[in-house]
């Protein structure tokens, strides 16, 4: 296997021919001559075999038939698809729907599988064995076995599209002006509390006091409203938690010399509970609360039905494009001071909030572009369609009026992005929103869930992986918990991570083609369908097979780059 | 607090030291309290945590205990284990794989013999639970009767929604001799106490129920909608609707009264299957019981009316009267029906009760009597658990009987040959070859060859569930080590030719999604190689794509052995003069291997539960099993019980493999030995 070339092993005497062909560098060229004539014999016989069989069957292979009309309808395709397009833009809408799920896939498991991995760790034991659980479960059964499970039982589980689960609740609720009072005396405590000469037992009580307040106020009001007037509650449980927090301090403060009965670093913390139950129930029983509430009401923006997910859309106006010119003005700038300020740093060795200052700088321009693209007026009419006929009307009673069409409010908005609430008809179909398919949510969350289950693992041991001395030098050097996580942790481990992580990318963008299982439109699917219909299975295992060496190519080559930059440079 | 009181007790030991009195730690700093503090609530956010979790776990195991309990149909499972385990083969595949789960069982005692050792403690254990899983079924058996079947006589039709129903006349049954057989005519007080009818019933019985359970949700949100309307927390849309709703509301009268439940007696006559012989003709009142006891095996035909009246309903409470599975299959070239009774497996072959006109008469059939409503723990453990329980212990015990004979027949041989060098060694190199001449052995039991004889060949279209799973996992992994070798020594070979192809085929293989090559395998190996065309060899163009699959991941595994190899072994090796196949067979390549061994465990994890792939394809493994009963017209669309069934399955083989697979890597003996 060995290069092992030494030319003084060759015999010097007898047959010339022996001579060469005891020569390794002969032998090596022979062997590979030998295995690719016997490679290229393989081959031709099987070859001909299926050409033969192809050829009789009328099914030689070729490109041609994508320029054929496909004929078939996809759920989730582009308006400009219909069963009148070709095979070829068949194709595309999978590839479309596959780079969907897989862009949404990668980052949404990475973020979990971040979550989980943390947990992992946890010095919490609770949720540190659930997370155990978690990925323990998910990685010993099989991603079809979930996906089934996502798409079978879940996704069926949820109601008809008439009775989905909306958010927020169609209703009135009532915005209590209770919250900017919390507000303020929140942060009135938070600055108090700041000071250094708090000590332990006041700040403590402070607040768990604070928190009791809000909660126990918030629960009587809620009750309140839940029960309307004249429920019970104002008599049972609205005097039974007062009662119960008074005879608290009562007993704690009064009868058992100064709360001796709890440990010292729960006292100032049920005291704290007790008198912000107490001070909530009085402000109950002077009626105070309920009544200082403002009525709104609130219309559906999320969706959730048998029939998929439906959430509000964004969507870009006339007026994106120079809005977005600014925008890129910030990107250019913030840009700009991200390498300046790192080069100040380096010239001068002092610290700059440099993410702060990109942020500004990114910031500032895109809200003064937003506030100079809103400066110039709609137009005063607009042509809408009434009666049967087109007529002209004034922007403002056609919008009232309920009139405009979708295009016709992108033309005419001030703002450059328009967000679409969801508006069904009457027989419950979503003519506006974002739309998924329960198909596509049960893929994608099976993607998720399954990927997140193996980078938790890599997380962990990435974190793990990194010496402990490092966490103490850096706390010993003062630096915060978030500092620590930003400057020493995150970079020795991403170093673990990221090449496993790679390799998560890559099976998580194959198993996306796991959605022939449920039915999903991804390229795979779609190129089955192709397959049954046009025959051509040649050519559409060769087009799949391309386009995944071509995906998995495409992320190795950014998970290599980042590599690259996570590694350690040794000089 | 504290800094008070310390200045003053100085003061007191000026006067006369005293060693200070031992005191205990405080109870917050030791024991399971200290243990809570520090790892429940350390923080306020560990708290919230903390207490997250636990709402969770709450909330999960309280759904999943309170379904599988109450509402889950585990019959799904309970009728269908066989398929579950060995799919459809065919009856003479019995006890071929009967031998070979044993053979297996022993294997598993010897491999249990060479590498650890099993305590005393852990036999006690092992026995006792095979104890309980005799014991807990005959407890519960002979502690729990089994609930009553609800049927209903009348002329009456019962409507409820879109659903009209009336009842049957005459239903048949099976029953043994000498069972007793039971009818109480039921009188429900009200509509309430109908809705929580429960226990198996017939479609009628189901529909009165239906009919009182909605009745009463039809009031509650009637209730639900007044209060929303007297309050102020609706919009004029929804306000609108509800007034609508409150205007069409109708609300029927309640079902017990407008049916006459019960009020009438209701005349029961009872014949035995064959002949149609009476065995008794009785009127059964009100709060009265007719008792009988069975005098044959086989059909009975069970006639209800209510004589008195042609508007009345009667509820029966009938014991003795179960419902039935049927089936049907060719046996011997001939059709043969079967009935199962479903609470204890009674079974009659054939023989099915017919009218006058010849037509078979209508039976208590499980799609018709199934078990309604809330099911109690009682009823649970009496007609899921025990039953189910039932099923497992002959198995589980044989195979732990024989695993217990073949862990002393290697400890009896490790005895024996303890004056040899290494006894330890030849039993664990015995241990390997077993495994190796075991995996052939099986495949020949269960493909079969020739027409004839015991061994005769199996339909490989027939194998399924958990049997056609490891088939597929074990022959992929064994016929692709051979390939994964050689692909991964091309790969690092210094001829360019041989390592661009290996390279090729490795880096194709792993970047494609084996959905792919399994589809490809199905539609265009039979073009390649037409002697697997066809259906009956599905399974074997299967195991093309799985096996060109995993050659390629082995591949990779090997190399990473390969290049964790110092690189001293085979420069040391050609020192001493080998050439260089016996290097590679003899010195880099068992290093190698040693080395890879958890990887390749990994590998037979992912690719056990790879195998599910194959039920996109049609093959009918475990994961093709679960959606097949879902697809039975007894437990149609019962998905959740049969995902969760085999996802059990799943996860106890790969969590018992990656155990083993840790295990090996902590004793170290996968590691390379420097």
């Amino acid at each position: 296997m060995q290069d092992d070339t030494s030319p003084t092993n060759l015999p010097t005497q007898g047959n010339l021919l022996l001579r060469v062909l005891a020569d390794q560098r002969v032998l090596q060229v022979l062997g590979q001559i030998i295995f690719v004539i016997l490679a290229i014999t393989v081959f031709w016989v099987l070859g001909n075999t299926a050409a033969d069989q192809l050829r009789a069957k009328n099914l030689v292979p070729t490109f041609g038939f994508l320029e054929l009309r496909s004929g078939f309808a996809i759920s989730e395709s582009p308006e400009w698809y219909s069963g009148e397009s070709t095979y070829g833009e068949a194709f595309i809408v999978g590839l479309l729907n596959t780079l969907r799920v897989v862009s949404i896939g990668l980052v949404a498991a990475s973020v979990l599988g971040l979550f989980v991995g943390v947990f992992l760790l946890s010095t919490n034991w609770l949720i540190r064995n659930i997370a155990r659980a978690y990925v323990e479960l998910l990685r010993n059964t099989p991603l079809l076995v979930q996906l089934f499970v996502w798409y079978f039982i879940v996704m069926f589980s949820f109601p008809q599209i008439r009775e989905a689960i909306t958010f927020p609740a169609e209703g009135v609720t009532f915005l209590s002006v209770r919250i900017a009072l919390w507000a303020l005396l929140g942060l009135l405590l938070w600055r108090y509390l700041g000071g250094p000469s708090v000590d332990f037992a006041r700040r403590e009580a402070l607040r768990y006091g604070f928190g009791a307040l809000v909660l126990i106020s918030e629960l009587l009001a809620w009750g309140h409203w839940e029960g309307g007037a004249g429920w019970p509650w104002r008599h049972g449980a609205g005097l039974t938690i007062p009662t119960l927090a008074a005879l608290l301090v009562f007993i704690n403060l009064f009868l058992l010399g100064r709360g001796k009965l709890l440990p010292p670093l729960l006292r100032p913390r049920v005291q704290g509970l007790a008198l912000g139950g107490l001070a909530a129930s009085l402000l109950y029983s002077v009626a105070l609360l309920p009544m200082a509430s403002l009525r709104v009401e609130t219309s559906p923006a999320f969706f959730i039905s048998i029939r998929g997910f439906v959430m509000p859309d964004l969507l870009a106006t006339g007026r994106f494009a120079p809005w977005f010119a600014y925008v890129g003005l910030g990107l250019l700038i913030a840009g700009f001071v991200w390498i300046w300020l790192g080069r100040r740093t380096e010239d001068t060795g002092r610290p700059y909030p440099r993410g702060r200052l990109m942020l500004l700088a990114l910031l500032v321009p895109a809200a003064l572009g937003w506030v100079l693209v809103g400066l110039e007026p709609p137009p005063a009419h607009v042509a809408v369609e009434s009666g049967g006929e087109v007529v002209l009307q004034p922007l403002a009673e056609a919008a009232q009026a309920g009139l405009l069409s979708t295009e016709d409010r992108l033309r005419t908005s001030t703002q450059p992005l328009l967000v679409q609430l969801p508006s069904q008809n009457r027989f419950g179909r979503f003519l506006t929103g974002l739309e998924f398919t329960p198909e596509m949510m049960a893929l994608l969350i099976a993607l998720i869930i399954y990927t997140s289950a193996f980078i938790a693992e890599i997380v962990r041991a990435g974190i793990q992986a990194v010496p402990h001395g490092q966490l103490e030098a850096g706390r010993a050097l003062g630096l915060s918990q978030a500092q620590l996580l930003e400057r020493i942790i995150l970079p020795q481990a991403l170093r673990v991570i990221i090449p496993p992580l790679g390799n998560q990318y890559l099976n998580l963008s194959k198993n996306s083609s796991l959605a022939i299982g449920i039915g999903y439109a991804d390229m795979f699917q779609t190129t089955v369908t192709i397959m049954n219909q046009s025959g051509q299975s040649v050519t559409g295992f060769l087009m799949v097979m391309v386009t995944f060496l071509a995906l998995s190519l495409l992320i190795s080559l950014v998970m290599n780059a980042l590599n690259r930059r996570f590694q350690l440079v040794t000089r | 607090m504290a800094g008070g009181q310390h200045p003053r007790r100085l003061e007191r030991n000026i006067a006369y030291f005293e060693e200070p009195p031992e005191r205990r730690p405080p109870i917050t700093e030791i024991g399971a309290l200290a243990w809570v503090r520090a790892n429940l609530f350390g923080s306020p956010l560990d708290t919230a945590l903390t207490l997250l979790g636990a709402l969770f776990l709450i909330a999960t195991f309280s759904f999943l205990l309170s379904w599988s309990i109450g509402a889950a149909n585990w019959y799904a499972i309970i009728f269908n284990l066989r398929l579950f385990l060995v799919g459809r083969v065919e009856p003479f595949m019995d006890l071929r794989i009967a031998f070979l789960f044993l053979f297996i069982a022993v294997l598993a005692g010897v491999n249990f013999a060479a590498w650890s050792r099993i305590r005393r403690r852990l036999w006690a254990i092992l026995a006792a639970s095979l104890l309980l899983l005799f014991i807990i079924p005959w407890l519960i058996t002979s502690a729990i009767s089994l609930p009553p079947t609800w049927l209903s006589a009348g002329q009456r039709e019962v409507i409820s929604g879109s659903i009209t129903i009336s009842p049957l006349q005459r239903v048949a049954f099976i029953a043994g001799a000498g069972e007793e057989v039971a009818f109480r005519l039921a009188t429900p007080a009200d509509d309430a106490e109908l809705a929580r009818l429960n226990s198996f019933s017939d479609g009628m019985a189901n529909t009165l129920r239906n009919a009182a359970a909605n009745r009463l949700a039809g009031e509650r949100r009637l209730a639900t909608v007044e209060r929303e309307l007297a309050g102020d927390r609706l919009t004029d849309r929804q306000r609108a609707a509800r007034e609508a709703e409150l205007e069409r509301a109708d609300i029927p009268p309640p079902v017990h009264s407008a049916y006459e439940l019960g009020a009438h007696p209701v005349t029961l006559t009872l014949r035995s299957g064959d002949g149609n012989a009476e065995v008794i003709s009785q009127t059964v009142l009100p709060g009265d019981e007719l008792r009988l006891t069975l005098p044959q095996d086989g059909w009975y035909v069970l006639e209800k009316r209510v004589p008195d009246s042609d508007d009345s309903i009667a509820l029966l409470a009938a014991s003795g009267l179960y419902p039935i599975f049927d089936r049907s299959f060719i046996r011997e070239g001939e059709r043969v029906f079967q009935y199962v009774r479903a609470t204890d497996r009674l079974l009659v072959e054939g023989g099915r009760p017919r009218d006058a006109a010849g037509a078979d008469l209508p039976m208590l059939g499980i799609i018709d009597h199934q078990y309604r409503g809330e099911r109690p723990p009682a009823d649970f453990l009496r007609l899921m658990l025990a039953p189910f329980l039932q099923q497992l212990n002959l198995g589980l015990t044989l195979f732990a009987a024989f695993m217990a004979a073949g862990y002393v027949a290697a400890q009896w041989l490790k005895q024996r040959d303890r004056q040899l060098e290494m006894p330890l060694k030849r039993v664990r190199r015995s241990a390997v070859w077993l495994w190796l001449v075991t995996i052939p052995l099986a495949f020949v039991l269960i493909a079969g060859f020739g027409e004839g004889g015991a061994l005769r060949a199996s339909d490989p279209q027939l194998w399924g569930g958990l049997l056609l799973t490891l088939v597929l996992t074990v022959v992929a992994l064994v016929v692709a080590f051979p390939i994964g070798i050689l692909l991964a020594l091309g790969r690092r070979s210094a001829l360019p030719v041989v390592s661009a192809a290996s390279t090729l085929y490795i880096e194709v293989f792993r970047g494609v999604p084996l959905i792919t090559l399994l589809f490809m395998s199905m539609l265009l190996v039979q073009f390649v190689l037409p002697g697997l065309g066809g259906p009956d060899n599905a399974p074997y163009r299967v195991m093309v794509a799985l096996i060109l699959f995993s050659a390629a991941y082995l591949a990779e595994d090997v190399r990473g052995g390969l290049q964790s190899l110092p690189p001293g072994q085979a420069e040391a090796a050609r020192a001493l003069g080998l050439p260089g196949w016996r290097i590679t067979l003899h010195v880099t390549l068992p290093q190698a291997l040693r080395a890879v061994i958890p990887a390749m465990v990994g590998q037979f994890i992912s690719l056990f539960k790879d195998t599910s792939l194959v039920t996109i394809v049609g093959l009918i493994d475990l994961t093709g099993v679960a959606n097949l009963i879902a697809s039975q017209t007894e437990f149609q669309g019962l998905r959740r019980e049969t995902y969760i069934f085999i996802a059990i399955i799943y996860f106890i083989f790969s969590s018992v493999m990656s155990n083993v697979s840790r295990r090996i890597e902590a004793s170290g003996s996968g590691a390379a030995r420097a």
